[in-house]
């Protein structure tokens, strides 16, 4: 999955949460573009993002 | 939408064993799981983006006393460390759930302490307008 792919998922993740549950139907199409598509790639997605900021916020608090 | 609300909705999204139209059919809890973590994940990157632009002496924060000084960014990030370690072990476990099993308690318990170092976070970043968009993006008051 490549990082291009990480960031577009995240942006849509984020509104998301601004418009609700009428965006998702939005999202999963946009997504299709960037070979998100199954349940198991957004958790992928998610698993790849997360351990990055995790990173990124270590490294923050030192 | 009041403090810890979105990741209160997280926790019943990722715990729904039935969707509002009837029982979830085989992959129907994990779809709802899913979407619930895509959530909380969001939140906490949101969070994460927004809290970093605040730090005293960045280009993108205001002025003292409303910028987050960089000890507090210390400890803002070592809580953010925290959640994300759970955001993914979340992740994980629903990932790796059989299809129309119903999530397990450990993944509440879980997008439970994500809540409150969400709450933590919010309550060391000072008073600023700034401040307050952030809460109120990520559904905090």
């Amino acid at each position: 999955m490549n990082i291009k792919a990480i960031i577009a998922w995240i942006e849509l993740g984020q509104k998301v949460i601004q418009k609700g549950a009428p965006a998702w139907k939005a999202i999963q199409e946009a997504l299709k573009d960037h070979g998100i598509e199954t349940d198991t790639e957004h958790l992928n997605a998610v698993i790849v993002d997360a351990e990055r900021r995790r990173l990124i916020a270590e490294s923050e608090a030192q | 939408m009041g403090r810890l609300a979105v990741l209160a909705i997280v926790a019943n999204l990722v715990a729904a064993g039935c969707s509002s139209s009837g029982c979830a059919s085989a992959g129907g809890a994990r779809h709802q799981a899913t979407r619930g973590v895509l959530v909380a994940h969001a939140t906490l990157a949101v969070l994460q983006d927004g809290e970093m632009e605040l730090v005293c002496g960045r280009a993108t924060a205001p002025s003292a006393p409303a910028c987050v000084p960089l000890d507090t960014h210390k400890k803002v990030s070592g809580y953010l460390a925290e959640a994300f370690e759970y955001d993914k072990k979340v992740a994980e476990i629903v990932r790796d759930l059989p299809e129309g099993q119903i999530t397990p308690v450990q993944v509440l318990t879980l997008v439970g302490k994500i809540g409150s170092l969400v709450t933590k976070v919010l309550e060391l970043i000072p008073d600023s307008p700034q401040r307050a968009q952030l809460a109120a993006r990520v559904g905090a008051k």
